[in-house]
């Protein structure tokens, strides 16, 4: 019996063998990178841990992408990779609700 | 030879592995080269009599089910590992029309069954919903510093199984003493880890390395706590292994212990990923 199994494409279409990549910009636009070696089917939340872990940013603070296209801000339970598309530029921003009540 | 029944193995069990052929010797039961044996709080089945293939870590070329290629330095032999907790598992469904078989006698059975690289024809996998419904959220995705990996159900006619990506690709220029390295990392991961294969996926553009626990053939009514058993080792086993990987992998550290080769030339692997 063949291991060999044929993957289904991705709920927006794409394969999830086609390279994935994006932009990241932090909030004070100091630190950027180019992600590479994501998956699309990893959870924006996560992947926000790891980038802000990857730029050495405080781990201590919980922190959300945002699309920097739409401005919306990235669900953290869905896979990154139904929410933007490969080229796209994210930017990783502390999760705070300032001054609000 | 000692044909006294090992003691750590109940009456119970006993009687199911005569039935299956199985003869007492020593502290282990034996059938036509196939051994199995407690050891702790696992079962084991070892099939010593095979000739290991050219490259273990091929994972394209395993068997199915949980089977896998251990070489801890005694002697290379496939196991099949389960704790024993799975094998004590006592199901009542109300539903269900005839009565299941013990979880012990199915699981045997599929052991035996996979053993020969196939699994029983009329096998169904359950459905991915029923399975997907299993697991816990969140517990498909591994975060570990700077690094994140998404793990991938894969259910089928043929297959059921569950994988993490160690290493998305391979660099193609990857030297092969740091490709020696990762083969022994995944080595001694293999040997270590239960239930947990290891090993390189060819695809088309990339030769992820992979950790995967694979339940094709399963009997149904212990798939879900195999399951949940298993990936709380195999999601161990990931965090345990993403940050060397990645180091070994990542052409642009340079370091001259990793330069030199763990194994002598002569006992590398012929065949490449």
């Amino acid at each position: 019996m063949s291991m060999m199994t044929a993957e289904a494409p991705h709920a927006n279409g794409t394969s999830r063998k086609e390279p994935f990549e994006f932009d990241v910009v932090d909030v004070t636009g100091m630190n950027t990178a180019l992600v590479t070696d994501v998956q699309r089917t990893a959870p924006a939340g996560a992947v926000a841990k790891t980038l802000a872990a990857r730029m050495e940013l405080p781990q201590n603070v919980p922190w959300a992408l945002r699309s920097d296209e739409t401005a919306a801000y990235l669900d953290d339970s869905r896979a990154i990779g139904d929410q933007i598309e490969t080229g796209s530029r994210v930017v990783l921003t502390p999760k705070s609700h300032l001054g609000m009540r | 030879m000692n044909t006294t029944a090992p003691d750590n193995i109940s009456g119970q069990w006993q009687d199911v592995l005569r039935r299956f052929g199985f003869v007492a010797e020593a502290a282990t039961y034996r059938c036509n080269g196939t051994l199995f044996k407690i050891d702790g709080q696992w079962a084991t089945l070892e099939l010593h009599s095979e000739q290991p293939p050219r490259y273990p870590l091929n994972l394209a070329s395993s068997p199915p089910a949980l089977w896998k290629w251990v070489d801890d330095g005694s002697c290379p032999r496939r196991v099949f590992e389960l704790p024993l907790t799975i094998l004590s598992l006592e199901h009542h469904d109300e539903f269900a029309v005839a009565e299941q078989t013990p979880a012990f006698d199915a699981c045997l059975a599929w052991a035996l069954e996979t053993a020969q690289t196939k699994v029983a024809e009329d096998w169904q996998p359950p459905s991915r919903q029923l399975v997907e419904s299993w697991i816990p959220q969140g517990q498909l995705t591994v975060q570990c510093g700077a690094f994140v990996r998404q793990g991938e159900l894969i259910v089928d006619p043929t297959h059921c199984l569950v994988r993490f990506p160690i290493l998305q690709t391979l660099p193609p220029d990857l030297p092969q003493a740091r490709l020696r390295w990762l083969e022994e990392l995944l080595h001694e991961a293999q040997n270590g880890w239960r239930m947990v294969r290891f090993g390189f996926a060819r695809n088309t553009d990339a030769t992820p390395v992979i950790a995967e626990l694979n339940f094709t053939g399963a009997p149904h009514h212990i798939i879900e706590h195999l399951l949940l058993t298993g990936l709380d080792g195999l999601r161990w086993a990931v965090l345990a292994l993403v940050e060397t990987a990645e180091l070994l992998a990542d052409t642009t550290i340079k370091s001259q212990a990793l330069e030199i080769s763990p194994i002598p030339p002569s006992t590398q692997p012929k065949e490449q990923t």
